[in-house]
């Protein structure tokens, strides 16, 4: 069953990578490298590129920073912060279709919270439609796809939080630390493992992106929001190239598998420190 | 001068929990008050922060009760497939926790008792690239399996992917689980002359059910939430599922009801977030305490 929808896929994308083919049929006549070549040397396909990595980056920092202020709220003394657990759990359980829903509510130009909000803050001076420009766009579903990364990294950030024993930080505390000086030299060395485990999940997480950026920008205003994983689709299914479509999947894919083996590398790594 | 510190500390403390809980929160109540908002307040600038009158007329269209509004129905469309559509997802998500749990099961114990560590690490890499790799990248070859096999655009074809996608996760889960498991008992039954089959079916499983009830809520979860697989495999309401009826509605190029899609929304997300919730009584009640392990 496995090897039915992964390996056999997996060589087969290989395949249809290799050879001119038209929708409907399965086996195509072979090209060599010349869907690779038209696929890298073509403008959109670096915008893609481009796009995809400016899109999880910024993803990545945002949620990680914001899981670990969370996960680091929920370990303090702060009364009540036990219940922010429940919170966490919403942004992971809404399906990413409603996350879509209910970001494309907020960002809505004439009745969105978002708007009335930053109005109401004094931050902007009047409505902005986000969506209509490329920059903001892009930054309208950075936010709205961390926060759905962001529970992740509070469950993988609190694990690591209470495995360190308490004895160590009144020690410090009673040596004079203050709170930053506790997390500084205390609390963040110690949970650097857990944080780059979080980090490289979100990246490649963010790398396969697909339902926000179709369900709210597909992609536009011109060509500023499409990143790699919807321009597979949209080559594949929408443009009927295959050939170009399955060359771009071997590349994300490559992508992702190489951050998957630096992941079992370092899994691997701390089992035998142990 | 240590009160005052300790003083600054917990507003502090407050302020931070008082800002993260309204990130966290606040989109997701945006969309309950919405859906549950009388359309006149939905189009008040600036809108109120808690409802002024509360009105379940959103949810009547979507779920066609009588006496729903005709109108806002034809405003968004694509939603008149919505209890269709529910009742496919309920139907692809439950079937497709079943087989992936039984087969998961099956495997992730086979993995620890018949194959030797080595071999076991290289399976677990294995199974843990097929999971992260892009969904998108591995859809379209079946895709073209699915048109090939004439499964595309129906129940069973779904039910067949996602199976089939979620496997290596309940197996990547569930290895953890046996691994723990206590050999002693299953021993035990083939001294008494149980086949492996007998000692798996009789023994086994009825001991795991723990493990095997969490695997199968987190399936259940991310079938009934997935989006791209129905998106990709169907193209009519005979096997449309829910995220897909939304996001066609979402998509579509007329500005719809925010009233009645902001209801979709809810409807759709009600049963993971419930699930979830009892997926973590589950774990804080520490009675899963090894199966969600790695």
């Amino acid at each position: 069953m496995i090897c039915l929808f992964t390996i056999l896929p997996l060589i087969y994308i290989g395949y249809l990578s290799v050879v001119g083919i038209k929708t409907g049929q399965l086996v195509g006549r072979f090209v060599g490298l010349e869907n690779y070549d038209f696929v890298l040397s073509s403008s959109s396909t670096i915008t893609a590129f481009s796009n995809t990595l400016y899109f999880s980056t910024l993803s990545v920092v945002l949620a990680v920073a914001a899981g670990t202020v969370i996960a680091l709220l929920i370990d303090s003394r702060v009364p009540f912060s036990k219940y922010l657990i429940a919170a966490v759990i919403l942004p992971w359980a809404i399906p990413e279709v409603v996350n879509a829903l209910l970001w494309k509510w907020v960002f809505d130009y004439t009745w969105g919270a978002f708007n009335a909000l930053l109005v109401a803050l004094g931050v902007i001076g009047k409505y902005q439609a986000w969506f209509s420009d490329g920059a903001t766009a892009m930054h309208a579903l950075v936010f709205a796809y961390s926060w759905k990364l962001v529970p992740f990294v509070v469950v993988i950030v609190y694990a690591a939080l209470r495995s360190i024993s308490p004895e160590l930080i009144e020690a410090a505390e009673i040596d004079g630390a203050g709170w930053f000086g506790v997390l500084w030299y205390m609390r963040l060395p110690l949970i650097m493992p857990a944080l780059a485990v979080a980090t490289l999940f979100c990246v490649i997480f963010s790398m396969r992106a697909f339902d926000l950026i179709y369900l709210l920008t597909k992609g536009g205003p011109g060509e500023s929001t499409v990143v790699l994983s919807y321009y597979t689709y949209a080559t594949t299914f929408e443009f009927g190239d295959i050939g170009s479509g399955a060359a771009t999947s071997v590349i994300l894919a490559a992508a992702t598998l190489t951050a998957t083996l630096v992941y079992w590398w370092a899994l691997q790594r701390a089992e035998r420190a142990q | 001068m240590s009160v005052a510190r300790n003083l600054s500390h917990k507003v502090g403390g407050i302020c931070a929990l008082a800002i993260a809980l309204f990130y966290l929160v606040a989109p997701a109540y945006w969309m309950v008050k919405s859906s549950v908002s009388p359309d006149a307040e939905l189009r008040m600038v600036p809108p109120p922060l808690l409802p002024k009158a509360l009105t379940f007329d959103h949810f009547k269209v979507i779920l066609q009760l009588p006496g729903f509004d005709a109108q806002l129905l034809r405003q968004n469309i694509e939603l008149k497939f919505f209890p269709k559509a529910m009742g496919n997802s309920l139907i692809v998500a439950s079937a497709s926790t079943v087989v992936a749990t039984f087969l998961g099961a099956v495997s992730a114990y086979s993995l620890c008792r018949f194959v030797r560590p080595r071999t076991r690490k290289w399976v677990m890499l294995g199974l843990l690239v097929s999971r992260m790799l892009p969904l998108i990248s591995i859809l379209i070859p079946i895709y073209m399996m699915l048109l090939a096999t004439g499964l595309l655009d129906t129940i069973t074809g779904l039910i067949v992917v996602y199976s089939g996608l979620l496997l290596p996760f309940v197996i990547w889960i569930l290895e953890g689980f046996y691994r723990q498991f206590p050999t002693e008992l299953e021993e035990a039954a083939v001294i008494d002359g149980a086949s492996k089959f007998v000692v798996f079916t009789k023994v086994v499983m009825p001991l795991s059910w723990n493990g095997l009830f969490a695997a199968g809520v987190f399936v259940f979860i991310s079938v009934w939430s997935d989006f791209m697989v129905g998106f990709i495999m169907t193209n009519t309401e005979r096997a449309y599922t829910l995220s897909v009826v939304v996001a066609r509605n979402l998509s579509s190029w007329r500005e719809p009801d925010w009233g009645v899609l902001n209801a979709a929304g809810v409807s759709a997300a009600l049963v993971p977030i419930v699930l979830a919730f009892v997926l973590r009584g589950l774990v804080a009640g520490g009675r899963l305490a090894g199966a969600l392990k790695g």
